[in-house]
């Protein structure tokens, strides 16, 4: 059994998905095939015994499509030179039209010519087979295969005009200028159609590939004599050693030879909190190297190593993702027979029908009538009909961060009833923040935060920085610490105004013989929540305590509440441990919860849930999340981390917002709501001229009317109404209104200190408004959300000497 | 440890003072800072690899005060 997979270039809607589908599913020794239209992919099974690779290339290009250079951004480029291909084909079909209509409107404004109708016919031919030629391939290759699809019935239409119009160069009873004209119209509105679907598309990548580093990954080998040298991943072997610096990507799984540093693991584990590691510990690619050097040697490559797992279970829940048929296509599949079938029975009644009643046949109205019934079946708002809803509800998603990367996602947010979020970095802010400080009796609280942010001032460790945070925005300026020695991960050692401080996890200031007073209940609760306490010792005896914990984000509690109002089901899933994940969960709300969920299991986990029939969304952002968003129905992936989560998703939230979550389902339902009105709209037009066609009494040039009239319509409807909730925008209102806060800054004293203060923050900050008060001592500034809030203020008023208090 | 005295001529009151205290002691390398609003002095006690005069007025200028030497 082999498997192939390859990018398709060309597809333009979930239709092509399933002509691709059967295609090559009805061949021997194909034993499964999935088209992915969102990512432009077909994943084929098949046992090279019976069939190979080169033939299965050959449907796909006999197909009409185009086989893309897997290289993601070769695939971009050919993507472009496809959408300006398509450009040019619909400038020329589009200046053939313009002639047309010019010939068509001297015709119905009396001024007759002999030339007319031979003119029209020569434009029918070029639109058909200039531009319109790419058409003719994928149809006729479709119809080979007994497919039918919008390609079979554009062609049945412009054939059936071009058939009309030579009759009608013979036979005045077919008017042979209206007959050609038509072909040239629906010709060109089908490769307007077919742009815009593409440029949709394209747009949507384009988004994407901005979001994605597309850099080679590459390592820093260090070969025997000490030299280091980049080289990309591929070339290294097992057992070479690579340095990686702080900040870095981890490139490879390995075991550390030299070096201590904090590696970050949550985009691998979901832990929130850096693990520290060292010499002899294991480490996993894809985490993130925090604070020190590491010399490491590679201990798993290609298939064993840990990121290809996860791109072997992103492959794996690519193939078993539920499906969503679109539903211009569902009709479709009534629709194209129908037309079909209303053909023959035009024909049948004008001649069987009529002889059965009369004993006469009249053949040539038959034909008429059937070839009016083609022409008025192609529906040419219906291919609009779905690119405008998108473009609409895209632009709409695009302005508030949110990409929609498909049309299916629009289609299918409003059947998701399971919402499933990740915790680290989508429900929490994914890093540690100082929650709640306790201070023995004999200290005072400025000075424990300021000899506590004093001592880990130097520290990189996240647990540093965030103690570090909460002294200085509470408005301690920090000394400096003197001689300091650290235990990393463990704790710190530093004199400070002749004091000696030890700072560090409970064991550590026990090793150091700290007493911790055995009434600990406050300890206990905190872990019992899933926090992280600290302690600090002054001059060798305990002074306090700090706990910290990754904090839900700003807008968690109102998302998940929305999305609960609207009965939709929540899980939390995550890889982190059970206590932590408990402690978040009831914060916000959720009461199922998943927890230490491996990589390999979170795609599984959704499975399960939609072998229940549920429609699942998955919101994620770390690479263990990717193969979970690729299973879901819905693949969301929140901020702007990984590569692999936004290659995965469906839809993008671009940025930390999580509330963006509650715009997407709406503008996506809203969105789907518009798409089912302009199908509606566009088939209603053609619906009912096919059974009036029939009688043969209806003239072509109704096709043109029905044509334009959809058009309109479904122009007008998807520009039309409102997309996102009136909850939401009033959101939205309430947010760009002024927020203000008021501070007490006691050493405001004079003029010259307003005068610095309202010059620092209008530098600093755009559109703030400042009131100062000299007297009470207060400072007021409003502002409008952005990049103001308390903490950037309160930081630069620190910065220029002051001390705020709120 | 070196110690050095200069002047902030544009002291205005008691706060201004208490400010440019807090600004220099932030610094980075500053062991301690006096700054008297009467004779507007500043006497610093710094480590001269951490730190410098420039750095001081360039932070001092930041809140709208000007350093001399």
């Amino acid at each position: 059994m082999q498997t192939l997979q390859l990018h398709i270039g060309g597809m333009a809607c979930s239709f092509c998905a399933q002509s691709i589908d059967k295609a090559i599913g009805q061949r021997e020794g194909v034993k499964k095939v999935n088209v992915s239209l969102a990512h432009e992919q077909v994943l084929i099974e098949y046992d090279s015994g019976d069939i190979k690779e080169p033939n299965l290339k050959q449907i796909l290009l006999d197909l009409g499509y185009t086989i893309r250079d897997p290289d993601k951004v070769k695939a971009f480029q050919e993507q472009q030179q496809e959408l300006k291909t398509h450009r040019n084909r619909l400038l020329v079909a589009f200046g053939l039209t313009l002639a047309a209509l010019v010939i068509m409107i001297m015709m119905w404004s009396g001024v007759m010519a002999w030339w007319h109708p031979w003119a029209t016919f020569v434009l029918a031919l070029a639109t058909m087979f200039g531009p319109g030629w790419y058409i003719k391939k994928k149809a006729w290759q479709s119809l080979r295969r007994g497919i039918l699809n919008q390609h079979n019935l554009l062609e049945f239409g412009a054939f059936s005009g071009l058939i009309g119009g030579i009759a009608g160069l013979y036979n005045p009873a077919f008017p042979a200028t209206e007959f050609f004209g038509v072909s040239v119209f629906i010709t060109t509105y089908h490769i307007l159609s077919g742009w815009s679907a593409n440029k949709v598309r394209a747009r949507a990548s384009e988004s994407v590939r901005k979001l994605l580093d597309l850099q080679p990954d590459t390592a820093r080998r260090v070969d025997e004599d000490g030299n280091e040298r980049e080289v990309e991943i591929d070339q290294l072997d097992i057992g070479d050693q690579v340095r990686i610096r702080p900040g870095e990507n981890i490139p490879v799984d390995g075991e550390i030879l030299e070096g201590r540093s904090g590696v970050d693991e949550s985009i691998v584990t979901g832990e929130s909190i850096p693990m520290e590691k060292g010499g002899g510990d294991t480490i996993v690619g894809g985490s993130i190297n925090q604070t020190g050097t590491l010399l490491v040697q590679v201990t798993a490559l290609g298939d064993d190593s840990f990121l290809n797992q996860i791109a072997r279970h992103i492959e794996e829940a690519r193939a078993m993702k539920p499906g969503i048929i679109q539903l211009v296509d569902r009709v479709l599949k009534y629709y194209v027979p129908g037309v079909v079938g209303f053909a023959i029975v035009s024909i049948l009644m004008w001649t069987l029908g009529l002889w059965l009643i009369t004993g006469q046949t009249n053949l040539p109205r038959g034909i008429f009538a059937m070839l009016d019934v083609f022409v008025l079946g192609y529906p040419c708002a219906l291919g609009m009909a779905t690119p405008l809803a998108m473009i609409r509800g895209g632009g709409m998603a695009a302005d508030r961060g949110i990409l929609m990367r498909s049309g299916e996602a629009f289609q299918i947010m409003k059947d998701i009833d399971t919402v499933v979020l990740d915790k680290t970095g989508t429900l929490t802010i994914g890093e540690p923040k100082v929650v709640d400080v306790l201070t023995t009796e004999q200290t005072r609280q400025n000075d424990f935060l300021r000899l506590a942010g004093a001592a880990e001032q130097h520290s990189e460790h996240p647990l540093a920085q965030a103690v570090v945070n909460y002294a200085k925005n509470e408005g301690e300026s920090l000394p400096e610490a003197e001689e300091f020695d650290s235990t990393t991960g463990k704790g710190i050692r530093a004199d400070i105004e002749g004091q000696t401080v030890i700072l560090g996890s409970l064991e550590y200031l026990e090793q150091q013989s700290v007493e911790i007073p055995a009434d600990t209940s406050w300890i206990s609760d905190h872990e019992d929540q899933g926090h992280t306490v600290i302690a600090m010792a002054t001059g060798g005896r305990l002074s306090g305590l700090f706990a910290l914990a990754d904090t839900l984000k700003a807008d968690a509690n109102e998302t998940v509440g929305r999305l609960k109002d609207q009965d939709r089901n929540l899980v939390l899933l995550t890889g982190d441990n059970e206590r932590t994940a408990r402690a978040i969960a009831e914060q916000v709300g959720i009461e199922q919860i998943e927890a230490r969920v491996q990589p390999d299991q979170k795609a599984e986990r959704i499975r399960d849930i939609q072998e229940q029939d549920k429609r699942v969304a998955m919101v994620g952002d770390g690479i263990n999340d990717a193969p979970a968003l690729t299973q879901a129905d819905v693949g969301m992936a929140i901020g702007t981390g990984t590569d692999i989560a936004i290659e995965s998703a469906d839809v993008i939230l671009m940025g930390e917002r999580l509330y963006a979550l509650v715009e997407a389902f709406e503008i996506g339902g809203n969105s789907f709501r518009k798409t089912k009105q302009n199908l509606l709209l566009a088939f209603s037009f053609n619906g009912i001229g096919v059974p009036l066609a029939t009688t043969g009494l209806l003239y072509p040039v109704w096709a043109m009317i029905a044509m334009v009239a959809s058009v309109t319509a479904v122009l007008a409807n998807s520009f039309w109404g409102r997309l996102i909730s009136k909850a939401s925008k009033y959101r939205e209102e309430q947010k760009e209104q002024q927020q203000t806060i008021t501070y007490r800054v006691p050493n405001m004293h004079c003029e010259h200190c307003v005068e610095t203060i309202n010059k620092t923050l209008t530098q600093r900050f755009e559109n703030i408004k400042i009131q100062t008060d000299l007297e009470q001592h207060e400072v007021t500034v409003a502002f409008t959300n952005g990049n103001v809030n308390d903490s950037s203020l309160r930081e630069a008023l620190v910065e220029i000497g002051f001390k705020p208090e709120k | 440890m070196e110690k050095l005295t200069f002047t902030i001529p544009d002291l205005h009151c008691e706060g201004c003072a208490e400010r440019s205290t807090n600004i220099l002691e932030r610094l980075d390398g500053v062991q301690e800072a006096k700054v008297t609003f009467e004779d507007k002095s500043a006497k610093v006690e710094f480590d001269s690899d951490k730190t410098s005069f420039d750095e001081m007025k360039q932070a001092l200028e930041k809140a709208n005060y000007t350093a001399e030497k």
